[in-house]
């Protein structure tokens, strides 16, 4: 056991230097913005030039290829993203003040598309060619296809823009706030009802893409398993529908935590980064966003750096996972 | 023509030539399968619509030209107020005591807050997202068998390192690398249609690898093999016949993804500023969300349309293909 994790992790490292070696690359291939240009966009932000000239020196700065190679690298492995000229401020501060705002909604969102998404599969894997089947999976085939961005839009036209009033018991339902708010969280707190119902949207925008993409999943995994010897058993022995549900689901959780873990993470988070441009909520892809437009390339490499380490590490939990739910697994490390 | 209008065309006449290699018992079959599913039939017909408009779409429809003085004309049947477009192109009337502004024929989908037609916008984004489609085929397709059949018939070192980096190929999300990319470069859709294919054939690959190890185990390769057969005589005539089921199916999970990946960097407005991608027409459609919604609505419904298309057929392909199912 400790050897196969030892040789998951071994890889995980690989697999990160190999990342950074790639976004290094890039770097350097990138066309040279020019120096005289760079501060004076800097200055003309009103960020501090000197911090700004500091970060050029770190990105494009003199010195051998090897040199600067190793100096990102060991930058990036302590966690020192550089100077934020954008925002004149250390890239790390940025990120962390963000980070609340994109979990306030993702969260939600993926708790509830692993628990939704694997009752609308396991429903269909035991009643499968039924109208509630053909249904679920027809929004199931809606889920996966609908661009986020555009979901967003169409969500904030029908829910605020052209909602009609709506109260019930003198608690306001419709119409849902367009754009996020930070006032709000000022005022409110950031666990207030007034900042759920606006992050509300979003969740459900995010959320929607996850919970087809897992329900397609689980009920391909689980219909392996209704018919299975163990299950017909259970139901014998007197087990309802409930229970039934649950010994076809622990066996297709192996594979499904593997798909769950790299792959729907993945688009889970490309998802998350469009969302959250839609609905202006300020957090750590609108802040990618906002340094994209502003040019400020130090916060674009680490906003767009961590997601790919996030999910390289979700590779490992998978791996390590796959390992300790299914016994049978002797993968050699 | 373009350096990507050639690239498609090469791409097509390829898919076009792996078609035909079928024979016509065969196509029968998998048509007769393939009809059965009605979703995956009216998708064919949506990519079919989609395709011609891509294809033809420069002799259908003008290129989409910015004229402020129409900006924000409303599609056919969806009246607004007159105050929203600048000057009403169609006629306007007088309901209820507001004036109101018809759309005209001239714009049947209305027009942008730049005065671009939106149907002229709708049919050239056919073009963008008929391309990605196409050439991200192509060279995953490729790609794909090539490792995938290399992988299993040479075995040994040459596999393993293969499939490490298929390996890291896929446990990278390349999303974000897409999104750095196009900020540092700025590169044209032939440049980045090319990368999403070139970093987009892990799954294939994999898959491919794990049915031609079967195959090559098979009885009838060992009997080519003693009969004198060559390598390259036994991965075309008995490998890659085999495999293509298996190539199909994870191409046709890939391309709906490429083509909302293609949507969603045009979105940011991180591609070429001059290719008319629907996701770029939807992000313009943001600006004029309370007064013009049918900007950013339009060309998303259009965007959707050919997603959810493309995974219907590629559902219909599926089930078609599945060898398991016989004679059905």
């Amino acid at each position: 056991m400790y050897r196969y994790v030892a040789g998951r992790l071994a890889w995980t490292v690989f697999a990160a230097v190999a990342v950074l070696s790639a976004y290094f690359a890039l770097l350097v291939l990138a066309p040279d913005p020019d120096a005289a240009v760079f501060a004076f966009r800097a200055a003309a932000r009103g960020a501090d030039p000197e911090a700004a000239a500091r970060t050029y020196e770190q990105l494009r700065g003199g010195g051998a290829l090897p040199v600067r190679y190793a100096e990102f690298v060991s930058n990036v492995a302590r966690g020192n993203f550089g100077w934020s000229f954008s925002r004149n401020r250390p890239v790390n501060a940025a990120v962390l003040d963000a980070l609340p705002y994109t979990l306030g909604y993702a969260v939600p969102a993926a708790a509830f598309a692993v628990v939704a998404g694997y009752a609308v599969g396991l429903y269909g894997a035991f009643n499968r060619h039924t109208g509630a089947d053909r249904l679920l999976s027809g929004i199931a085939f809606f889920g996966v296809s609908v661009p986020n961005f555009w979901l967003g839009i169409v969500c904030i036209l029908l829910f605020a823009v052209r909602a009609p009033e709506v109260s019930v018991l003198g608690v306001e339902l419709l119409p849902l706030p367009s754009y996020y708010r930070t006032a709000v969280v000022h005022e409110h707190g950031f666990l207030s009802a007034a900042n759920a119902r606006q992050l509300l949207l979003p969740a459900l925008v995010v959320g929607t893409g996850a919970v087809a993409a897992n329900a397609r999943y689980a009920r391909g995994e689980a219909a392996e398993y209704v018919r299975a010897t163990f299950v017909k058993a259970a139901r014998a022995r007197g087990a309802n529908g409930y229970r039934a549900a649950y010994h076809a689901l622990r066996p297709a959780l192996v594979p499904l935590i593997t798909v769950l873990l790299s792959d729907l993470l993945a688009t889970f988070l490309a998802g998350a980064y469009v969302t959250e441009v839609v609905f202006q909520v300020p957090g750590v892809a609108m802040l990618s966003y906002e340094a994209l437009r502003a040019g400020d390339t130090p916060l674009v490499v680490a906003t767009t750096l961590l997601p790919v380490l996030g999910v390289l590490l979700g590779n490992l939990a998978q791996d390590i996972a796959y390992r300790v739910l299914d016994p049978r697994v002797e993968v050699n490390a | 023509m373009t350096p990507l209008d050639w690239l498609s065309l090469l791409a097509l006449l390829g898919i076009g030539g792996v078609l035909s290699r079928l024979s016509p018992r065969e196509s029968r079959t998998y048509w007769r399968r393939f009809r059965r599913d009605r979703a995956a039939l009216v998708g064919a017909a949506v990519l079919a619509l989609v395709g011609a408009l891509g294809l033809l779409g420069p002799l259908l429809a003008p290129d989409p030209r910015v004229v402020p003085g129409q900006a924000l004309q409303p599609p056919l049947f969806f009246p607004v107020e007159a105050s929203v477009p600048l000057r009403c192109l169609g006629e306007t009337t007088v309901s209820g005591g507001t004036r109101l502004c018809h759309g005209t024929l001239a714009h049947p989908l209305g027009t942008t807050g730049s005065g671009a037609d939106l149907l002229a916008l709708v049919v050239a984004g056919a073009r963008v997202s008929l391309q990605v489609a196409l050439v991200t085929t192509a060279i995953v397709a490729t790609l794909g068998t090539l490792v995938g059949t290399t992988a299993a018939y040479a075995g040994g070192a040459v596999d393993e390192l293969l499939m490490r980096y298929v390996d890291l190929q896929a446990t990278f999300p390349s999303f974000f690398l897409f999104v750095l990319l196009s900020y540092l470069f700025e590169p044209s859709l032939f440049l980045l249609v090319c990368l999403f294919g070139l970093l987009g054939w892990e799954n294939t690959a994999r898959l491919v690898r794990a049915e031609a190890l079967q195959r090559v185990s098979e009885p009838y390769v060992r009997a080519a093999e003693a009969a004198g057969a060559g390598r390259g005589w036994v991965l075309r005539r008995h490998v890659l016949p085999n495999v293509s089921n298996s190539v199909v199916v994870t191409v046709t999970l890939l391309v709906p993804a490429f083509v909302l990946l293609e949507a969603s960097l045009s979105f940011l407005g991180l591609t070429a500023p001059s290719v008319p991608s629907w996701g770029r027409t939807v992000a313009a459609g943001r600006g004029d969300l309370t007064t013009a919604p049918w900007v950013a609505t339009v060309p998303g419904v259009a965007l959707f349309c050919t997603v959810l298309a493309l995974n219907f057929v590629g559902d219909g392909l599926r089930d078609a293909l599945d060898p398991r199912e016989v004679n059905a």
